[in-house]
């Protein structure tokens, strides 16, 4: 007996010929042919494909570190909820801890564990709304401080983010299968990191959570969707000393008939900051796509661009690869899927 | 279905030619001639052996994992790996009403009790099956001679569960060696075992062990058993181990089981029950009535060899914790033999979102009553999602939806292949489609696929030619006539677009304003109108269907009556592609048979022969 890996445990090797020991002595040097010929036989019994490499293969064939990845896949159907082995970079060590992860689920520690497992993620955060809340009495009133108010959607008591950098649609079955606490709100952010020329999945990759919200079969723009796109002046820039140039540059933003004055933020105070302006796209009748445009046009009359937030309704299609944002030098990108099936983009300074 | 793992090619021939072509390879064989006679015979009996031997070494290796053994002690013996329980055989039982007359008897007691193995007899498909109480009932004398026995909640329902009660006794031997207590019984119904531990074979003094399933804390001291199927079939009585794993009986002393030995799910649907036991008062017998509660149910047998398949993994995924929906189906599918199957669903994935809540929607075999369904809930709620579940999550639980399909099923037949009438072929074919539903489709999540049941119409009888069918999908609501009635109907396909000719949505008649009306679309329009059966409009809007979200909202309802009696209203929708008919999440396809129907079209493949002069 002989030891095929030095495991220490069971891998044992019954590959042996008993041809000549079974065979009378003179067959040897008479038909050693014959010898040969079923020598020849049990060695191609022994092959891996063959039954006498299965029967070998029977010791071990429950052994995490030993089997193979097809038996693998079998024990993982036992212990694993039947997800293949070929989702994971470490399938054995996986199997070594599905016990430890059953038993945290619905814990920090295994939502952490469940990316780092199944996606080799290990950049996810947790958010919980419940943090933000506005609490009467306690929480100050004004964008400043961050509160919302409950809304019975993602900003309520059993609601999780979760910030990561695969978009919801490529985990959410999984998590809710081996993580998700039932009766919470799930919602998700994309980070999207990527830099000259950004490229965006299909809609499909950006699914919404919900079936029935999920109308979007192709790809394309239907522009009902709000925006907002923002830029820094150097400070006082906006308006004094060369109001002109604000004013230009606001105009430069202006369709007629499309936006008004009121969808436009052009702040100036009397710090020393650098001054913002904000351009608001109509829900209805300004159209990402030239918002978008607009900006690239004068991308380069305004000191730096701190980002954009772009925001679709529900029955919306989702931002897709054919869209370019490549003037944009700001590399964090967020897409934010709202259960209500609303999707937000955020391209912003960080 | 378990995927078959497959250790080699187990194919005669193919065996043969891979020996040929891997002898062949052989530098000292390479000049053999292989098709010659001889080596071609002993190539035959080479692979005739690997052929056997391949085929068992399969076997071994399917056996080595659940998902693929085939044999019972298999599946159970990877299942105890797991530390899943599996179901024996569960008792039926039913709920019944006893009372005692003995008005005008002189001296009758105050209080009356009926022992623990009261029986009573039921018969069902011709079988007689004997139900027993599983504990003792007091009545008390109502002042005039009536005694209704209660239980120690104070109901009248006394539960009587069939099957034989049986007695194990087994010595305890010494304790080096692991004791075995092997109950040779595969009708166990191990919910109903009592096990008592006597201080010695003729003492009788004992001590009464519990079921694991209830410990809270163990200790050396703790008395509890459990009772698990082995891989032969029977069941193995198990105590602690006398320091960690709670007490130990002790050599010499005398454990005695007994437990309902039961005839499982044939049991079943038993409504009358006539009891075998007397009362005996002051020296004579009296007939206890029994008045039927509720009929027997909740009779299943051990546990099937897929359902442990498909159980233990998730069972062992929940670690008895009930955080994901997918831990509550496990949990309950295993200790609820009345469930057929659970669908559960988080709040968020709710229609309306409802946080902080787990919806659980129950299939249950057929005619389980009412009270039976109330208690599996409660039992559902006080032993598991209280104690298991994540804090402040609540389950909630809502009736499964029936969705119907009315099918309109035309087929070629030819009468000469075979030797049934069109009239009776026609049945046949119903009632094919009746069992197709019943055996396909009476599950959660189950898809109707047009193509699937016309092809197993086609392969049903030779002489159907061909089938091609037109599909309604129907969903009912039931309405108050006192009141106007709004309400959705959630139908699991997208609807047709509106036409000019056909009408899309169709209600059941009903008494509207002194006629007989109909819902129905308008032509080419999604607004939903009460129409006279000449088609003259009688209210102009009731409602309208989103077509895309197969949504049907009725607003302002209020019918005169319902012209089918009853009070529930049919609406058909025509879905937009026919093909496939996907269920939502706690949706269960139903064959509607009042509006269906098949029919027979004449179609001769061999023209009858005949002559002219």
């Amino acid at each position: 007996m002989e030891t095929l890996k030095d495991y220490n445990r069971l891998a044992i090797n019954f590959r042996k010929s008993y041809v000549q020991e079974v065979l009378p002595e003179y067959f040897q040097e008479s038909y050693p042919a014959i010898i040969s010929f079923l020598e020849g036989y049990y060695e191609y019994l022994d092959s891996d494909e063959q039954w006498g490499g299965g029967l070998n293969e029977l010791i071990t064939i429950r052994d995490f570190e030993d089997t193979t990845l097809e038996r693998l896949n079998f024990v993982l159907s036992e212990i694993g909820l039947g997800v293949s082995s070929g989702r994971f970079t470490f399938p054995r060590e996986v199997l070594r801890n599905f016990g430890n992860f059953f038993r945290v689920k619905g814990s920090e520690y295994s939502a952490y564990g469940f990316f780092r497992a199944f996606f080799n993620d290990n950049d996810i955060e947790l958010i919980y709304p419940k943090e933000s809340l506005f609490r009467v009495g306690q929480s100050l009133i004004g964008p400043d401080d961050g509160y919302t108010i409950q809304d019975g959607g993602i900003y309520q008591i059993f609601s999780i983010i979760v910030k990561s950098g695969k978009p919801i649609s490529e985990w959410e079955a999984l998590w809710r299968k081996y993580v998700h606490p039932s009766g919470f709100h799930l919602g998700a952010e994309v980070l999207i990191i990527g830099k000259d020329q950004l490229s965006f999945g299909t809609a499909d990759e950006f699914a919404l959570v919900y079936d029935p919200y999920k109308v979007h079969s192709s790809v394309q723009y239907n522009y009902v969707a709000e925006g907002e796109i923002t830029g820094l002046y150097q400070d006082n820039e906006l308006y004094a000393p060369e109001p002109v140039k604000a004013q230009t540059a606001i105009w430069s933003y202006m369709i007629p008939g499309y936006i008004q004055w009121g969808y436009v933020l052009a702040e100036d105070d009397e710090d020393k900051a650098r001054e913002r302006l904000d351009v608001y796209k109509t829900p209805v009748a300004y159209g990402i796509n030239a918002t978008i445009n607009q900006v690239t046009a004068n991308y380069n009359t305004i000191d730096e661009w701190a980002g954009f937030h772009l925001k679709t309704g529900s029955s919306s299609v989702n931002f897709s690869n054919t869209s370019s944002f490549s003037t944009f030098d700001q590399v964090y990108h967020v897409q934010y899927t709202d259960s209500d099936g609303e999707v937000q983009l955020y391209n912003y300074y960080k | 279905m378990a995927t078959t793992t497959k250790s080699s090619d187990l194919d005669f021939d193919t065996i043969k030619a891979r020996l040929k072509d891997h002898l062949k390879n052989q530098p000292q064989f390479n000049a053999y001639n292989f098709e010659g006679a001889g080596l071609s015979n002993l190539l035959d009996v080479l692979a005739y052996n690997s052929h056997i031997n391949a085929l068992n070494a399969n076997f071994a290796l399917n056996e080595a994992f659940l998902s693929t053994a085939q044999l019972r002690s298999s599946v159970v013996s990877h299942a105890q790996t797991l530390g899943y329980e599996i179901r024996s055989v569960t008792a039926s039982r039913a709920l019944v009403n006893l009372t005692l007359n003995l008005t005008g008897v002189a001296g009758r007691p105050v209080n009356i009790t009926i022992p623990r193995n009261t029986t009573f007899t039921s018969s069902v498909d011709g079988i007689t099956y004997t139900f027993r109480t599983l504990e003792q009932y007091t009545a008390r004398d109502n002042g005039s001679g009536t005694y209704a026995f209660l239980t120690t909640g104070g109901s009248a329902d006394i539960p009587i569960f069939e099957g034989v009660e049986k007695t194990k006794t087994f010595i305890v031997g010494q304790k080096d060696e692991r004791q075995i207590y092997v109950i040779p019984d595969d009708t166990i119904d191990k919910s109903t075992a009592v096990v008592r531990v006597y201080s010695s074979v003729t003492s009788s003094d004992y001590s009464t062990y519990l079921p694991l399933s209830q410990a809270v804390i163990i200790d050396e001291t703790a008395k509890f058993f459990s009772i698990n199927e082995v891989p032969n079939g029977y069941y193995e009585l198990n105590f602690g181990d006398g320091t960690s794993f709670g007490k130990s009986p002790e050599p010499g002393e005398k454990i005695v089981v007994t437990y309902l030995s039961s005839k499982g799910a044939n049991a079943n649907n038993a409504t009358v029950f006539n009891p075998t036991s007397q009362v005996r008062v002051n020296g004579i017998d009296y007939v206890i009535s029994t008045v039927t509660s509720s009929e027997s149910t909740g009779g299943a047998d051990r546990q099937s060899i897929e359902s442990v398949k498909q159980l233990a993994p998730i069972a062992y995924a929940s670690q008895k914790r009930l955080v994901t929906s997918l831990d509550y189906k496990a949990i309950i599918e295993s200790n609820f033999s009345q469930v057929r199957e659970a669908a559960v669903w988080s709040g968020d994935q709710n229609i309306p979102i409802d946080y902080g809540r787990v919806y659980i929607s129950l299939n249950y075999a057929a005619n389980t009553p009412a009270a039976t369904k109330q208690a599996v809930q409660d039992a559902i709620v006080n032993n598991f999602t209280t104690n298991l579940s994540v804090m402040s999550i609540k389950p909630k639980f809502v009736e499964p939806e029936e969705v119907f399909l009315a099918l309109t099923v035309n087929f070629n037949f030819d009468p000469a292949l075979t030797g049934n009438t069109t009239a009776t072929t026609e049945d046949n074919v119903f009632n094919f489609i009746d069992n197709y539903f019943t055996t396909n489709l009476s599950t959660f999540g189950a898809v109707f696929r047009k193509s699937n049941l016309a092809t197993e119409i086609d392969a049903f009888d030779e002489s159907i030619l061909s089938t091609r069918m037109d599909i309604k999908v129907q969903m009912r609501k039931e309405i108050d006539t006192a009141i106007n009635n709004t309400f959705d109907l959630d139908f699991p396909c997208q609807i047709a677009e509106a036409d000019d000719v056909f009408y899309r949505i169709q209600s059941t008649t009903f008494e509207f304003k002194g006629q007989i009306c109909r819902i129905k679309n308008r032509l080419n329009s999604n607004t939903l109108s009460i129409l006279n059966l000449a088609d003259a409009v009688m209210q102009d809007n009731v409602g309208s269907y989103n077509r895309l979200t197969g949504k049907v909202s009725i607003v302002g309802f209020k019918p005169t009556r319902m012209t089918s009696g009853g009070n529930t209203i049919r609406i058909d929708a025509v879905p937009a592609i026919e093909g496939t008919i996907k269920p939502l999440r706690n949706y269960i396809l139903k064959f509607e048979k009042d509006e269906s129907s098949t029919n027979a079209i004449i179609d001769r493949q061999t023209p009858s022969l005949e002559i002219t002069i």
